[in-house]
């Protein structure tokens, strides 16, 4: 059994409000249970960054429900609803709009096929944020604002699994929060965020020499580096005079054990996605795509435009491998289109735009638009990784995919409201929302807590049954700790876990 | 940086901490050759012109003495009060290595032929890219990466190096004693003692030149020459030495 459930912080908090030396004596006490290498659960954080409004996606309003609200409230016409089985708590909209915000570019959100395909994985839980500022609430997203010591998710399930693991912690996504290191320095380094900032060509760097222009047999470089090492590097007066400084030191532990391990696993064998052809060229420097290489960019198939596409092939590879036990991935705040795209004729070819501007933030200049285009993003993606892990065996009929979870990280909500039954318009940041979590270990088809249909906003549950409760609404914290729960991590009773999210 | 071993605060400091190297009338010469100290101004480091003492300058073999045989000792050095180097990043030690190798610097390193080394492992190397990634601050973690990424560009420009001078021995720049295909000891102790020139601005001590010049018979026999030149100029280039300042 993976999971410890959790001893209970509020009880530790009730004994800190009668006896702060009570609680503190239990404070200390807390046994450092850390670690499992042996039995990992793998954890995906795919960041929605801009805000993920919860009510455009898997809990989206019918116009129909929202009744005399409808006109200003943020929902939909009812016939654009995927006809879904009433089994299925979730809503999906596909429809076909003329442009994201004002950029002209038409395209068809695509919420149906994955909701039918990944209902039984898919488990929303609402959550209420405490940060309208992006930077903010994405790193509070992450840590529960600052529930467990200021550890992320990613650094929790990398200390709790990943000790066995070349790079644990992969983060693959940059110029967001989701990825700062967090504030609890005690980690191993290990388990901090090793960050790619290009997946096709940051393989290259898992060896010292293969595929250079000049390279050296592996003995003849072990050599030179033992000499660096070993002998001129420890006996320099530099070194001497040096040594304490924090980047010297760091510098020398990277070196040796940590580096020989990089290598000797052969990950530059198994990592690079990109095809043996220009501009890669692998074969004219003796290298050769990783075996699986064909199948991730079939999956992913705009990897070399379209920095998600990217992200998601070395993200699979990471864990198929057994390289990382989380990584960390999303669309930017960047426009991204395709190789020669033009507005020549009034507008941008279907297909050519894979991100718009600030990502879902550009919901402040088209809200409708941009929430349907960027949880098509969110889905596609979430898609591929889901079948290419269903395809990995784990162990005795286990895919990768019964060990893995999707947490779709998010900001905040947007405002809920519109103007008078306006099909486009824009919106602000609103701390009320809910998040997605999709893996075969939560409660799959179900949504804890509920919204409001005549408001937009979401009520919380309660942890332990799940049950709806309108007069509550889930924090941060709450949500870490499920996450936590979920993927079996000790957090030696830091965190609540939340049952009610645990298949 | 270094400790001058002849002011009042090396004493203060000596007194304070009870370092080893503090002792025997100013501790190994560490704060006595402070501006030589391997980072800067080649030459002062084994010249002992100062008030050094014989197992800093290097000078004698101490094997006369222990029994040993194993060359020289090496050098000692008051560890500094204040140790606060730099890491060099990406584009800097690029551009010093272009300097000191004499490579200019759009060849010094490519990726699969088509990608500069540099731009390839920036990030990596503690540069930012505010404008391509929205990364507007350097890396908080040094990547684990990040010594194998130094390690590939290190070792191409060194290759490159090599390459150029064993083709065109009369315009060789690093490798001039040993390019013609004499490796003796004299002509490998002479590129050694450039390398170090070139590389660290330093002169080398003896015991370092006897160490890289002895790596030679370490080295499989075919192409062996080439072979050491390019990691004689590798495990200097990529020296702790040589990434911090």
């Amino acid at each position: 059994m993976f999971h410890s459930k959790i001893t209970r912080r509020r009880a530790l908090a009730s004994l800190a409000a009668t006896s702060a030396g009570g609680f503190a004596a239990l404070a200390g006490s807390r046994p450092s249970r850390a670690g499992g290498p042996e039995d990992p659960r793998f954890l995906i954080v795919l960041c929605a960054s801009g805000g993920a409004s919860i009510i455009d996606g898997p809990l989206a309003i019918r116009e129909s429900e929202a009744g005399v609200a409808a006109p200003t409230l943020n929902c939909f016409p009812d016939l654009i609803f995927a006809d879904l089985d009433p089994s299925i708590p979730f809503s999906a909209i596909d429809a076909t709009l003329g442009a994201v915000g004002p950029i002209p570019i038409p395209f068809t959100t695509q919420q149906a096929q994955f909701v039918q395909a990944h209902h039984d994985d898919m488990l929303v839980s609402t959550l209420t944020s405490t940060s309208v500022n992006h930077q903010v609430a994405q790193a509070r997203a992450v840590t529960g604002n600052g529930a467990w010591r200021g550890r992320t998710l990613q650094e929790a399930v990398a200390n709790q699994y990943g000790a066995a693991f070349p790079l644990p912690n992969v983060h693959l996504t940059t110029g967001t929060a989701f990825t700062e290191r967090g504030a609890d320095s005690s980690l191993p380094a290990w388990a901090y965020g090793e960050q790619v900032a290009d997946p096709a060509l940051w393989p290259l760097a898992l060896d010292g020499s293969r595929g250079t222009s000049h390279p050296v047999d592996a003995d003849v470089l072990a050599t030179a580096r033992a000499l660096r090492n070993d002998v001129l590097d420890a006996e320099s007066k530099f070194n001497q005079a040096f040594a304490a400084s924090d980047g010297v030191r760091t510098w020398t532990g990277l070196r040796g054990n940590s580096q020989a391990a990089i290598e000797q696993a052969s990950l530059i064998d198994q990592l690079l996605f990109v095809p043996d052809a220009a501009p890669y060229n692998l074969g004219a420097r003796g290298l050769t795509p990783s075996p699986d290489a064909a199948t991730v960019r079939a999956a992913f198939p705009n990897y070399d435009w379209d920095p998600l596409h990217a992200q998601a092939a070395l993200a699979f590879l990471l864990i198929k491998n057994r390289v990382s036990v989380t990584v960390t991935l999303g669309p930017g705040f960047d426009l991204v289109l395709e190789d020669g795209a033009s507005l020549g004729g009034g507008g941008l070819p279907e297909g050519s735009m894979a991100n718009p501007p600030i990502g879902f933030d550009f919901s402040h200049q088209g809200h409708r638009s941009t929430q349907g285009f960027m949880w098509s993003r969110i889905y596609e993606v979430a898609s591929g990784l889901i079948t290419l892990l269903r395809g990995e065996e784990w162990d005795n009929g286990q895919s990768l995919w019964d060990r893995t979870m999707i947490y779709v990280a998010t900001d905040f909500g947007r405002s809920k409201n519109r103007v008078a039954n306006a099909p486009e318009f824009g919106t602000g940041h609103d701390l009320n929302n809910g998040v997605l979590m999709i893996s075969p270990m939560v409660n799959g088809n179900t949504v804890l807590g509920g919204r409001n249909p005549t408001t937009g906003m979401t009520y919380g549950f309660d942890p332990g049954t799940g049950a709806p409760d309108t007069g509550r609404e889930m924090t941060e914290e709450e949500v870490y700790g499920g996450v936590l729960g979920v993927m079996g991590v000790d957090t030696g009773g830091e965190t609540d876990s939340v049952p009610a999210m645990e298949a | 940086v270094f400790l001058d071993a002849r002011t009042p605060l090396f004493a203060l400091v000596c007194a304070a901490l009870m370092l080893p190297a503090c002792r025997g009338g100013g501790g190994g010469g560490g704060g006595s050759d402070s501006d030589s100290a391997g980072t800067d101004s080649a030459g002062t480091d084994s010249a002992g012109s100062d008030s050094a003492s014989a197992s800093d300058t290097n000078d004698d073999d101490s094997a006369d003495e222990t029994g040993n045989d194993d060359g020289p000792e090496p050098p000692t050095q008051a560890p500094s009060a204040r140790p606060h180097v730099k890491f060099k990043t990406a584009q800097r030690y690029a551009s010093d290595l272009s300097a000191a190798l004499s490579l200019p610097r759009e060849s010094l390193c490519t990726e699969l032929d088509s990608f500069d080394c540099v731009e390839v492992h920036r990030i990596t190397l503690g540069e930012v890219d505010a404008f391509g990634i929205r990364l507007f601050e350097p890396l908080e973690t040094t990547p684990l990466t990040a010594p194998i990424a130094v390690d590939r560009i290190g070792l191409t420009a060194c290759g490159e190096r090599a390459q150029l001078d064993f083709e065109t021995p009369g315009q060789a720049t690093s490798f001039a004693e040993v390019a013609g295909g004499d490796a003796s000891e004299d002509n490998r102790d002479a590129v050694v003692q450039r390398l170090y020139r070139q590389l660290l601005l330093r002169d080398p001590t003896d015991r370092e030149v006897a160490m890289v010049t002895a790596m030679y018979d370490d080295l499989p026999a075919e192409g062996r020459t080439r072979t050491w030149a390019q990691m004689a100029c590798f495990v200097i280039a990529t020296s702790t030495e040589a990434l911090f300042y």
